[in-house]
C-alpha cells in the first residue's frame, strides 16, 4: 500500500541492495561498493509536518541505490564521489531557484527551510505539489516542471547541506489543506 | 510508486547523470582570470557573489558606487508603514569577507570594448576578461513635459529608493484629509510591472490608516492594462472605497505639462491644481553605462542571449537584470536574482571550466494591497525561439480567501529576507 506520500513503505521482501548487486554491471559495482563502504544510514533524519516520517534506513539505502546507480553509468566505478558530486553539482545547480526564498542557511522567516530533509521526503513533498496536492501555486510552477532526476539532484544536493545545530529540530511546512 | 517504477526511476536518474560533464576547474593561462561587474544591485550583487562562490579561482571586482544598498523591493512597504528604511538597506561587507570579493566604491564611467577594460570615476581602468552589466534602470527625465531632473524633490519618482523613498515617504504622511494624490504611471518597458499598483495601495493603506479618508489617489495611467489589475482593483474596492481612481490613456488622453511649482498636472481631459502631491513615475531605459557602451538597442535596453545572458552585442560581456530586454520576463530583483545565476555559472563556465547546466529562470512578484493582503504572480521560463519565454505562469485569484491571503504575505517576507540573505550574505 502506499503511504500517503505516494511510496510504498514496508512492503519488500528483501533488500533492494542485494537485488542491485544482481544486476548487470553489478561485479564492478560490488567491488566498488565494497571500496566505498558507504553507511547504510544517514544521521539526523528528521520528521517533516503533514508528510509520514519513513523508516530511517530507507533513507540510507535509496541513497546509496541512487549513489551506485549513478557510478554505474557514468563508468567512474571506483571514483563514486566524483558521480555523488555530479549528482549534487546538478541539484545544487537547480537549487539556484529555491534559494531566492529558501533560505540557504536553513533559516525560516516566512517560507519553510528546506535545508538537510531526508532525499526521500523532499522528493515526496516535491511531487505532492507537482500532483497539485498541496496548494502553493509558487511551488506547484515550480515542481510541476521538474523530473525525476531532477528532483532526485536537488534531494541529494539539500540533504548534504549541513543543518545548523542551533535550529529547531522539526523543519516546519504549510499543513495540506 | 511501486518497486519496479522506483527502480525505473533510480536508473532514470543514473542515465540522466551520466551525461553530465565532469569538469575539473582549470585556470586557463598564468594569472587568475578577472571579471568585473557593474552594479551591486539585485542582478549585479547576485553575479559577483555566484561567480566568486566556493573559491572559484576568479578574481572577482563589484563596482558600485553606493557603500550600502537599498532595496526598491519593499520600499512601498516602508511607504506604507511596514518597513522601516533600515530594514531594506543592506551593506556590502559579507561580499568582500566571505567571498572575497573586491569592493570598488566608485561608478564605472565608460567601457573599453576592444580592450576589455572599464574605467572609473577616479580615472583609473579595471582590465577584465569578462564583464558583468548589472546598473538598472535611467529614468527618462525628458518624458513627462514640464519635469525634470531637477523636480525630482518636488514631484518624487522614487523609483530608484533611498532618499527618493524618504521624500515621498514624508510627502505621502503630510497630505491633508481631502488632498489629492496624483501619480503618473510608467509606459511599458519599466521595472517591477506591478511596482505602481502597490505603491498605490500603500498610499491608501497610510490614508486610511490615518482616518484621511475623504483624500484620493488619481492614477493616470499610458497603459490599457496592467499587472495583476483584477486583484489590485478588487482590493481597493474591498479597502479603500472611493480613494482609488485609475485611467487609462483612452480617458485622460494624454498629459499635456506639468508644472513642479504649483503642484499642477494638465491632461487632455482635466486640470488637477495645487495636488497634495505629485508622484511621477517617468518612462525608462537602461543604465547609461550599458547604452553608451553599444549594448543596447534602439528599445534603450540590451539585447541578450537568452541561453545564457551575454549580451547580443559582445561575446565578453554578459547583461543581466533591469537593464536587459529579458523576454517574457517583468523587470524584477526576483528576475535579476535568477538571471544573474545563470550569467555567473557560464562565466565561470567560459573562464575555469565549471560545469554549466541548461539555462532556466524563474520569478514570482508579491504584492501587499493591505495588511495581510498580499497577492503574487509568477512562472518559470526558458530560452525559446531567441528569447526568455513563459514556460509557465500563475496568478492569485480574485476572491482567496483571508486566510491564504495571509499566508501569501508571510511568503513575501520570507522571500525578501531569503533574496537578501540569496544577494549579500
Ligand atoms: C517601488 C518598487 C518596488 C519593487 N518591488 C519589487 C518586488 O516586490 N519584487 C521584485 O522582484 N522586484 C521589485 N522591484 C524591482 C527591482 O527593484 C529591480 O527589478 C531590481 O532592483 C533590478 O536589479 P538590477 O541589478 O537590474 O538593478 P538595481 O538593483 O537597481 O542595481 C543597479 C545598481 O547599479 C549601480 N550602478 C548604476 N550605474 C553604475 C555605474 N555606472 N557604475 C557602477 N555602478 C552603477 C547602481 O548604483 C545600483 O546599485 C521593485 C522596484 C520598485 C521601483
Amino acid at each position: 500500500m502506499p503511504n500517503a506520500a505516494g511510496f510504498n513503505d514496508g512492503d519488500r521482501d528483501s533488500s533492494e541492495l542485494d537485488v542491485r548487486r544482481r544486476m548487470p554491471c553489478s561485479k564492478d559495482r560490488q567491488n566498488s561498493m565494497d571500496r566505498m563502504n558507504v553507511p547504510t544510514a544517514r544521521p539526523g533524519t528528521r520528521m517533516i509536518e503533514g508528510v509520514p516520517m519513513l523508516r530511517q534506513h530507507r533513507f540510507g539505502r535509496s541513497f546509496n541505490i541512487l549513489f551506485l546507480a549513478a557510478a554505474c553509468s557514468t563508468g567512474f566505478i571506483g571514483t563514486a564521489t566524483s558521480a555523488e558530486a555530479a549528482d549534487v553539482a546538478y541539484g545544487q545547480y537547480l537549487a539556484g531557484e529555491c534559494v531566492t526564498c529558501h533560505r540557504v542557511d536553513g533559516e525560516n522567516k516566512g517560507i519553510p527551510a528546506i535545508v538537510g530533509w531526508p532525499a526521500e521526503q523532499f522528493i515526496a513533498i516535491l511531487k505532492s505539489y507537482k500532483d497539485k496536492d498541496r496548494p502553493n501555486v509558487v511551488m506547484q510552477t515550480i515542481a510541476g516542471k521538474l523530473t525525476d532526476e531532477e528532483m532526485a539532484a536537488l534531494a541529494a544536493y539539500y540533504a548534504s547541506l549541513p543543518v545548523k545545530p542551533s535550529l529547531p529540530a522539526k523543519p516546519s511546512l504549510p499543513a495540506k489543506q | 510508486m511501486n518497486k519496479l517504477d522506483r527502480r525505473v526511476f533510480i536508473v532514470g536518474s543514473a542515465t540522466a547523470l551520466g551525461t553530465l560533464a565532469f569538469g575539473a576547474p582549470a585556470v586557463l593561462g598564468q594569472s587568475k582570470p578577472r571579471v568585473v561587474v557593474i552594479g551591486g544591485g539585485a542582478g549585479g550583487a547576485t553575479a559577483a557573489k555566484y561567480i566568486a562562490k566556493d573559491a572559484s579561482g576568479i578574481d572577482v571586482t563589484l563596482v558600485e558606487p553606493s557603500k550600502q544598498f537599498v532595496t526598491c523591493f519593499h520600499s512601498n512597504l516602508v511607504l506604507g508603514g511596514f518597513k522601516p528604511i533600515e530594514a531594506i538597506t543592506h551593506a556590502y561587507d559579507k561580499l568582500a569577507s566571505a567571498y572575497g570579493i573586491k569592493l570598488n566604491h566608485q561608478a564605472a564611467v565608460s567601457i573599453d570594448r576592444d580592450k576589455k577594460q572599464v574605467k572609473l570615476a577616479d580615472g583609473s581602468v579595471l582590465d577584465y576578461d569578462r564583464l558583468v552589466v548589472s546598473p538598472g534602470i535611467d529614468l527618462k527625465y525628458d518624458s513627462v513635459p514640464g519635469w525634470g531632473e531637477a523636480h525630482e524633490e518636488a514631484m518624487p519618482h522614487a523609483w530608484k529608493a533611498g532618499k527618493q523613498t524618504q521624500i515621498l515617504k514624508a510627502r505621502l504622511d503630510a497630505v491633508p484629509d481631502g488632498g489629492v494624490i496624483v501619480m503618473l504611471a510608467p509606459p511599458n518597458p519599466y521595472r517591477c510591472p506591478p511596482g505602481p499598483y502597490e505603491r498605490v495601495s500603500m498610499m491608501a493603506h497610510t490614508l486610511k490608516a490615518a482616518g484621511k479618508t475623504k483624500s484620493k489617489i488619481i492614477v493616470l495611467d499610458p497603459k490599457d492594462a496592467f499587472s495583476k489589475q483584477a486583484l489590485f482593483q478588487e482590493g481597493w474596492d474591498k479597502h479603500y472605497p472611493g480613494m482609488v481612481e485609475w485611467m487609462t490613456a483612452k480617458i485622460y488622453d494624454s498629459i499635456k505639462s506639468v508644472d513642479p511649482k504649483t503642484n499642477t498636472v494638465v491632461t487632455g481631459f482635466e486640470t488637477y491644481k495645487n495636488a497634495a502631491l505629485v508622484n511621477v513615475i517617468p518612462a525608462q531605459m537602461a543604465g547609461k553605462i550599458a547604452r553608451d557602451a553599444g549594448l543596447a538597442n534602439e528599445s534603450g535596453f540590451c539585447p541578450i542571449d537568452p541561453a545564457s545572458m551575454k549580451s547580443a552585442k559582445d561575446a565578453n560581456i554578459y547583461v543581466v537584470g533591469d537593464a536587459c530586454i529579458p523576454g517574457d520576463m517583468p523587470k524584477s530583483a526576483f528576475s535579476a536574482n535568477s538571471q544573474a545565476k545563470i550569467a555567473a555559472m557560464m562565466v565561470r563556465g567560459e573562464l575555469v571550466k565549471a560545469q554549466t547546466f541548461p539555462a532556466r529562470y524563474t520569478n514570482t512578484c508579491w504584492s501587499l494591497i493591505e495588511t495581510d493582503d498580499t497577492v503574487k504572480v509568477g512562472g518559470r521560463y526558458e530560452p525559446k525561439d531567441g528569447k526568455i519565454a513563459a514556460v509557465e505562469t500563475f496568478v492569485s485569484k480574485t476572491g482567496e480567501t483571508p486566510q491564504l491571503r495571509k499566508e501569501t504575505q508571510a511568503e513575501n517576507v520570507g522571500w525578501y529576507s531569503g533574496i537578501t540573505a540569496d544577494m549579500f550574505s
